[in-house]
């Protein structure tokens, strides 16, 4: 239990250096990046000519006249205490913001992580037990085929029968069941492919371990020790895959949430990069660094339920 | 056993196949007959509801808010909520009479206390940044001292300086009229859904999702014809023009609505129409006057004579765009048509009086979102190897449009393909920003323009109070900017109003469709 709780408090403790990186990551970012927002946000109607004194006001309404040292202790403290600031552009709390997209944009990963674990496990557990078989070279190509396409082409091929020859799903929006099942399937595919690949080659790993020979010796079925033995050992790098994926597509599945018109995270970051509106492109790096640090921390708790060599400190 | 096998499969592949088809059909043949206020749902690239702190709330297209001056259908400033004006001889006093018994979506009165407070509302919403126009008081009413109600349904407006010309000025987005009790004055900000006096209400709305319009039943004037307007938020063309095909919306509206080749590739199918208006959008070529070697006007001139805009519209923009020779978009009621001059001999001529029989490397940047939304690339590659025939060896770069505009802030590039929208309708302020020495787009651009006439004229233009008057100004500087251009005219947008044939009367205007003469075809 000591060793469980010591674990678990390094990674946390680790966690903080991290995010202090990430805020400084994300605040040069609005420095280096090319263009002044003050001039692109009076600009942004397209039409407007601002003045070069127009550019300074709205550069001192924004504070950007301020050396940087300062506007960046200033947006930490902010933060600290809970504010990620207001965006340029629509001048609304960036918090407010990003959970407006945030529920889009899990739902989407929540459908498309379960397709892929759903799908890619039972297909890589089949495809080893099945090992070398006619039905394992299908899927093998198969998974191959789908881990080349990109996902927007297959959104874009989908959206083609499914919505403009048959007529069966929508092409595009939020809110029903049927709209989540293309931008689900796109983004599924590609990692599906990879995962059946990885699930079959670690199982088929584990198969040659000497503890799977003695079951073997001691007379138990095949699926009864894949199932029972095999598969749980063979999880680690498929959860650390998983884990990792599901952070991925939170922090921004910005071109399919684009075809599909999903008003995510990915397609608001898109957007806010487009009018260099650097309090939520920073709000947004800050979020999705602490999403994925939050993901890496709860894999690296699975590893302990899964695997005691790690729970034991290696003992 | 192999072939038993074999055929359960293909069995199995054909049981599949025949349920798709089948559902397919069931979707095809489930044709009812139309119920009249059954929702038409349409489609823009952008939500056209930004909200409570945006200074519109919605835009104009949408027809929840009405201006006090709209625009006839001839393009000029024409009354709305205001039906008639009268100014003092010198222009520092304009009295609008408004139009009576008209109320808000809210049942407040529209009166001149509305308008009044309206007025308090730009005041302190100055300057506020909006996806569709800036809105800054300052510029649309410049010198503006005070706003009286003088009667019920009488408003006076005093300027510190004469304002000739300020109906041009408070067309559509300059004057919207909202009612009091849907912001909060001191700060602009929205506090309900806008209220506004328009033939549609706005009865839902999802962030970024979509907008429902209802229509509003105590309308003073002609009803819009159908009951429910949902408008999609669909940022892609493509997806928008798959929604079409699949018959999920019945048009598309705004900027970009739907890309040239899309369009044309979309009419070819018989159940999808287009209808073109005029739009506001200029595409231009600008030059550095201020580097080699587009710091002589002879170069730009060169380049102007040199395009072939009758072959960028025809081959690339479908025919869809109007080739332009006018500084000035056609949509002004100022414009003048000057067609565009071709000739070949003539600006390598030029060319060479400049580059001295030398060639020159010049960077050419291409905005990310003329790739979205038109074919810039196309057009730009074009152009490539019309410059080399001068002399010229363009390296065309790709930007999104924030990197280029501190690219020409800094003087990085020697030419920019972009656009540029009408302001509003008076053109003072378009002729300033370009041909004057101190003009914010000729100093920011680094333009570099030096034409003593027009700056002889845009002084003039000051102490020039008569529109007829002003119009010879404009006139002339249109021949000017034709001559020696501030920045190269390619041609003008059009407003492609795409739908399908199971909807009518989906016109374009000049700011959006006749939203409230739509309906189901009977």
């Amino acid at each position: 239990m000591n060793d469980f709780l010591f674990y678990l408090v390094k990674k946390i403790l680790m966690i903080i250096p991290v995010l202090l990186g990430i805020t400084i990551a994300a605040f040069i970012l609005g420095i280096i990046s090319p263009s002044d927002p003050a001039a692109v946000l009076l600009n942004m109607d397209g039409v407007s000519i601002p003045s070069i004194q127009e550019i300074a006001n709205k550069r001192h309404e924004l504070g950007l006249d301020r050396p940087y040292i300062i506007q960046y202790l200033s947006w930490l403290l902010q933060i600290l205490h809970g504010d990620l600031g207001v965006s340029y552009i629509t001048q609304r709390p960036i918090w407010d913001e990003l959970m407006l997209r945030l529920p889009v944009t899990i739902s989407l990963a929540s459908f498309t992580l379960l397709l892929v674990m759903f799908t890619a496990i039972p297909l890589g557990v089949f495809m080893a037990y099945k090992n070398n078989s006619k039905s394992d070279f299908v899927l093998r190509t198969a998974a191959l085929i789908v881990t080349s396409i990109p996902a927007f082409w297959l959104a874009i091929l989908f959206m083609w029968i499914f919505s403009e020859e048959l007529h069966l799903l929508p092409t595009s929006g939020y809110g029903t069941f049927a709209q989540m099942i293309m931008p689900s399937f796109a983004l599924a595919a590609g990692t599906i492919g990879t995962l059946v690949r990885l699930q079959r080659a670690t199982l088929l790993e584990v198969l040659e371990q000497h503890f799977i020979l003695t079951a073997k010796a001691k007379g138990l079925p095949f699926p009864m020790i894949i199932w029972k033995h095999g598969l749980l050992n063979s999880l680690i790098p498929v959860i650390t895959l998983l884990g990792n994926y599901f952070g991925a597509i939170i922090s921004g599945s910005a071109v399919i949430e684009s075809i599909f018109s999903l008003p995510g995270l990915g397609s608001y970051v898109l957007e806010a990069i487009r009018g260099r509106d650097y309090p939520a492109i920073q709000g947004y790096v800050i979020f999705t660094g602490l999403v994925f640090v939050l993901f890496n921390l709860l894999v690296d708790i699975s590893y302990l339920l899964l695997n005691p060599k790690i729970r034991l400190g290696g003992k | 056993m192999r072939n038993y096998c074999l055929y359960k499969t293909a069995l199995r592949l054909l049981i599949i196949l025949s349920i798709i088809v089948s559902l397919a059909g069931c979707s095809h043949n489930t044709e009812k007959p139309i119920d009249p206020d059954r929702e038409i749902v349409l489609a823009a690239a952008r939500d056209l509801t930004p909200g409570d702190k945006d200074p519109y709330y919605t835009s104009s297209i949408l027809q929840v808010w009405e201006p006090l001056i709209g625009i006839s259908e001839d393009g000029r400033p024409a009354p709305k909520l205001a039906k008639s004006w009268e100014y003092s001889s010198d222009y520092t006093e304009w009295i609008f009479e408004l139009a009576e018994g008209i109320k808000f979506h809210d049942g407040t009165p529209f009166n001149a206390a509305a308008v009044v407070k309206n007025f308090e509302r730009y005041r302190n919403i100055t300057p506020r940044v909006s996806t569709f126009y800036l809105f800054d008081i300052n510029k649309i009413y410049p010198n503006l001292k005070k706003v009286e109600e003088i009667a019920d349904n009488k408003v006076k407006l005093t300027f510190s300086q004469p304002f000739s010309t300020l109906i041009y000025s408070m067309t559509n987005f300059g004057s919207a009229m909202f009612s009091p009790y849907c912001f909060d004055s001191r700060t602009g900000n929205f506090s309900t859904a806008a209220s506004g006096t328009g033939p549609f209400k706005i009865s839902g709305h999802v962030a970024k999702q979509y907008t429902i319009l209802e229509r509003n039943d105590d309308y003073y004037g002609d009803k819009a014809k159908v009951k429910t307007i949902r408008i999609k938020n669909i940022p892609n063309a493509e997806t928008r023009y798959s929604a079409l095909k699949a018959d999920e919306i019945m048009g598309v509206l705004d900027i970009g609505s739907l890309t040239p080749a899309l369009t044309s590739e979309l009419v070819k199918d018989s159940r999808f129409a287009v209808a073109i208006g005029k739009s506001t959008i200029t595409h231009y070529l600008f030059c550095n006057g201020e580097k080699t070697p587009f710091n002589d006007p002879r170069m730009i001139r060169a380049v102007s004579l040199m395009i072939n805009r009758d072959v960028l519209v025809k081959n690339f923009f479908h025919g869809y765009a109007m080739p332009m020779g006018n500084f000035l978009n056609g949509a002004s009621p100022f414009s003048k048509e000057i067609k565009p001059r071709r000739n070949v001999e003539e600006a390598k001529e030029l060319a060479n009086a400049v580059l001295k029989s030398q060639r020159a490397n010049i960077t050419f940047l291409l905005p990310q979102y003329g790739i979205d939304r038109y074919p810039y690339k196309e057009i730009t590659e074009f152009i490539q190897a019309e410059l080399k025939e001068l002399g010229l060896n363009a390296s065309i770069v790709i930007m999104d449009w924030a990197a280029i505009q501190d690219a020409r802030a800094t003087g990085n590039y020697d030419i920019i393909i972009g656009t540029q929208g009408l302001p509003n309708f008076e053109p003072a302020i378009l002729f300033k920003n370009y041909m004057k020495r101190t003009g914010s787009a000729n100093m920011q651009y680094r333009l570099g323009y030096n034409n003593d006439e027009a700056e002889l004229l845009l002084e003039q233009l000051d102490a020039t109070l008569e529109i007829a008057d002003r119009a010879k100004i404009y006139d002339r500087l249109q021949d000017i900017s034709a001559e020696s251009p501030p920045c190269i005219p390619l041609f003008a947008d059009m407003n492609l109003a795409v739908y399908s044939k199971k909807i009518q009367n989906y016109e374009p205007l000049l700011y959006g469709i006749t939203l409230d003469k739509i309906e189901w075809v009977k």
